[in-house]
Order: C-alpha cells, then structure tokens, then sequence
C-alpha cells in the first residue's frame, strides 16, 4: 500500500471482568445479538428481584411467573433500546406477565418452600424475633395479594422495587400523579386489611 | 403544637412530597407526639416488610440462583416434549446412513489424494499451520482519543469506535493481510486494505515486519448496528478485495474460512456494533 508507514503504539492490557462486568444494557445488546451466556448473566443478575416481586404478587407460582417473564425478555430483547432503563423495560415486561396469568395458564404449580431451619439464628431469642419477622412480613405480602392489581402492581414497584415514581408511570403506562395516587390507595388498603386480619 | 397528620400525610411525608415549611412542621410534631412516632414506625416496618424478598426467595446469590437460570436457559429453545412411538425411525435410518457413508469417505479420502496433512511446501515459506506460530492479529475499539481497547469475542464497538488493527510477522517471508468485517445480512467491510473506490480492487496489504506493529490507520465499519464478524487473514499469496468477495459469494451461506483460505491463518472474532446514540 502506497505511503504505507506502520505507527507503533504502546500495547494496552485486555479490560478485566467477563460478562459478569458489563452493563446491563450491554448484556442485553450482547443477547440481541444471539449470545446466551449474556443473557443468562441477566438471569443471574435480576432473578432474585424478578422472583421476590413474582412471589409477592402470587406465592403459588411464582417461579413460573418469573421463568415466563424471562422468556419474554428473551422474545423481546431485539426491541430492547439500550437507554439505560433496563429495570422499567424488566419489569414492564414482569408486570404484564402477573397480570396477565391465570390459574393453569402455566405449565405446572409450585409451592416454595420456607428456608431450611439449619439457616435459622441458632439463639432462641433471635429465632423468636426472626420467627416474628417472618410472619409479619408473610402476612404483609399476603395482605398485598388482597389488593386489586392496580394498586398492588403500584405499591410493590415502588416500594418492593424501588422504582421511581416516573418510572412505575413508564412501566405500568399511567402519569406520574396517577401511580402517587395508587401508591397511596394501595397502603391505605393495606393498613386497612392488616388491622382486619391483626 | 399543630394537629396530628393522617396516614397519607405521614407517607408523603416520607416520600418528600409536602412543601418544606409543613415538612418542618410535621417533623416537629413527631418529635413531641408519641402516639404519631409509633404511627411512622409502623408505616417504615411496613414498607421494610414490602421490601424484604419473598419467603424461600434468597437475598443473595445462591445454588438456587444457578439452579433457576439453568432451568430458564433450558425453556428458551424448548425440546420436544410429546415424543410420537415411530419418532425413532428416522434417527435410526440416519444413524445407518451415516455408518455406511462414514467409513466410505474415510475409504475414497485415503485413496484419492486427500492427504492434506502430509503436504510438503518446497521453498514456497511457511505453511497454514506455521504461519499461526509465526503471524498474529489483533482487534482493538479504538476513539478519538484514548488508548485502544483489545477486543476479545463478543465484545461491544461503540457506535464512536472505530477498528484498529495490529500485527505482528516475525518471519522474513513476505505476508500479505486482508481484514474485513460481515455484518448479519452479509455486507462485507474493509478494514484492510481500505477500499474506497468501486472502479479498483485494491490488493492486499504486505505484512509489516515486527512484533505488534498497530497499523495507523482506524476503520470505522459502515455497518448496521446489530452482530459483526470480523475476520483478519494472514497470507502467502496476495489476492485483492475482488477475489475474496467472490470467493466468499461463491462459497454459499455459511462459508467456512478454513476452506476458503487452506493456506493462511484465519482468525474471528464475533462482535457487536452498537447504535448511533
């Protein structure tokens, strides 16, 4: 090549972490271009959240909400617009899901079992208070799943998630002071229904 | 002391939704009123309750994190689950094909010349295999400003990269490089040599002599964003962009590199272009 004049510069090291490392957006980038292992680095990532918000909302199946909701990520990823809002784009996604589910809708039931008792504080005080912790958070959640799905799907972003205002807005596609509005409906209920049932 | 606030109001309170003078003033209240205190801290267990995860969901990474994520990268691409009784039949009939076919073209392979591995080049310098020991490619996302970065497979290019090449032949046999990029729909790229001008095929660049010599100039791939394959050759002989373009058309969907090009070193890297942002 004419003029071709070979420029020696100084040999940069490789960027350090794997996948593990990226950013979710990049991930999802990654899996729209047909990498899986990126997308089960989202998995891994987000499916305590993505569980947790799915057993809230249905303690009975909520495993299968969530595996169905990463099934449609996984549809969904080539529409995925990497702006940075990739917890608003999950969880609209999860939202749809939990609401959309009905009874037999999904390929089998599940019932999650309690942590083992090895993992339990081994002091009986502390046993007695985690005990009570646990059955006031199990009550609390069951209380949550009385709510209509408006107001439940309000609460448990903002407060399960913590998810902004405008965000829950973008996610269940209500404005802003219309999701403040549920969000205080929603523990107003709450507080109703755990007086009735303490 | 003003009146006690309601529940809403301990709320918004709490999400920093009252104008700052009543703020204050509630804040003020709660310090002397007892009863409103033990209001808030209901409200804020409450809230930790919402909050805290699902019962037999782990607030951590743990076995059962894995177990999860292999049980939803298995529904991806669902197996068959209802498997009919003659469903074996035609995995049988392709298992006895292949057993007879196989060792057929093991048999004309050994009796028709194809003895590719015991060739010889005489005086015509290194061959494939050497040239992987004696030649190397490496990629980098390369700015404006900024050292390079190494790209590894899979890695991400900004849509403000651009792609820098480097080399090194520590043979004095002279080598001749080609790197180009394929987007998904199969638009090639030219990364080296540039191929500005429709109306020339530009040959291939010669090798320079050296150990990890960067070449100074950086291609920007005009390609849609979405997955790149980017491919360097290092060769003995010198084709042009022309020839390798028609060898590749030539060579159907999926050509395979090592093929196309026996006698070179071929290396890959799958990568991804991001959007314009």
């Amino acid at each position: 090549m004419p003029g071709f004049e070979p420029k020696v510069l100084p040999f940069p090291r490789p960027e350090p972490g794997g996948l593990a490392a990226r950013s979710d957006d990049e991930l999802m980038e990654l899996a729209a271009a047909g990498l899986r292992e990126a997308f089960a680095a989202l998995v891994a990532r987000h499916e305590r959240r993505v569980r947790s918000f799915c057993a809230k909302w249905d303690g009975a199946r909520s495993e299968d909400l969530a595996q169905e909701a990463f099934l449609r990520l996984w549809q969904a990823r080539a529409r995925y617009r990497p702006d940075g809002q990739f917890a608003v784009y999950l969880f609209t996604i999860v939202r749809n899901v939990c609401r959309n589910a009905r009874r037999g809708f999904f390929r089998r039931e599940r019932v999650l079992q309690d942590a083992p008792a090895a993992n339990e504080p081994s002091h009986r005080a502390e046993q007695l208070d985690a005990l009570l912790r646990r059955e006031r958070t199990e009550r609390v959640h069951r209380e949550l799943r009385g709510l209509s799905p408006k107001l439940r799907e309000a609460v448990l972003l903002r407060f399960g998630e913590g998810l902004s205002y405008a965000e829950v807005g973008a996610i269940v596609d209500a404005p802003e002071a219309t999701v403040r509005s549920r969000v205080f409906l929603g523990l107003r209920a709450l507080r109703a229904r755990l007086e009735v049932s303490a | 002391m003003t009146s006690c606030p309601s529940d809403d109001e301990l709320l918004a309170l709490r999400e920093e939704q009252v104008a700052v003078a009543r703020a204050r003033a509630l804040e003020a209240h709660l310090g002397e009123c007892g009863e409103c205190r033990s209001r808030a801290s209901r409200l804020e267990v409450t809230l930790a309750a919402i909050a805290s995860p699902a019962p037999g969901v782990s607030s951590d990474a743990s076995p059962d994190t894995a177990a999860f994520v292999a049980r939803t990268m298995a529904r991806l691409d669902p197996s068959p689950t209802a498997t009919s009784r003659a469903s074996w039949l035609p995995y049988a009939l392709a298992a006895t094909v292949l057993a007879v076919t196989v060792p057929l073209c093991v048999y004309l392979w050994r009796h028709t010349g194809g003895r590719a591995e015991t060739f010889q080049a005489r005086g015509g310098g290194p061959t494939a295999e050497s040239l992987k020991e004696l030649t190397g490619v490496e990629l980098y996302a390369a700015k404006r400003h900024g050292a390079p970065r190494r790209l590894n497979a899979h890695d991400l290019l900004a849509a403000d990269e651009g792609l820098a090449v480097e080399v090194s032949r520590l043979t004095p046999t002279p080598l001749y490089l080609l790197v180009f990029v394929v987007e998904a729909g199969g638009e090639v790229h030219w990364a080296a040599p540039r191929w500005d001008d429709p109306a020339k095929a530009p040959l291939a660049l010669d090798l320079p002599r050296g150990r990890r010599v960067m070449l100074h100039e950086v291609f920007a791939p005009d390609a849609k964003p979405g997955l790149l394959r980017a491919v360097s050759v290092v060769s003995r002989q010198r084709r042009s962009v022309k020839q390798v373009e028609a060898l590749l058309r030539d060579a159907g969907k999926a050509p395979s590199l090592a093929r196309l090009f026996p006698e070179a070193h071929v290396q890959e890297w799958s990568l991804t272009l991001r959007g314009a942002r």
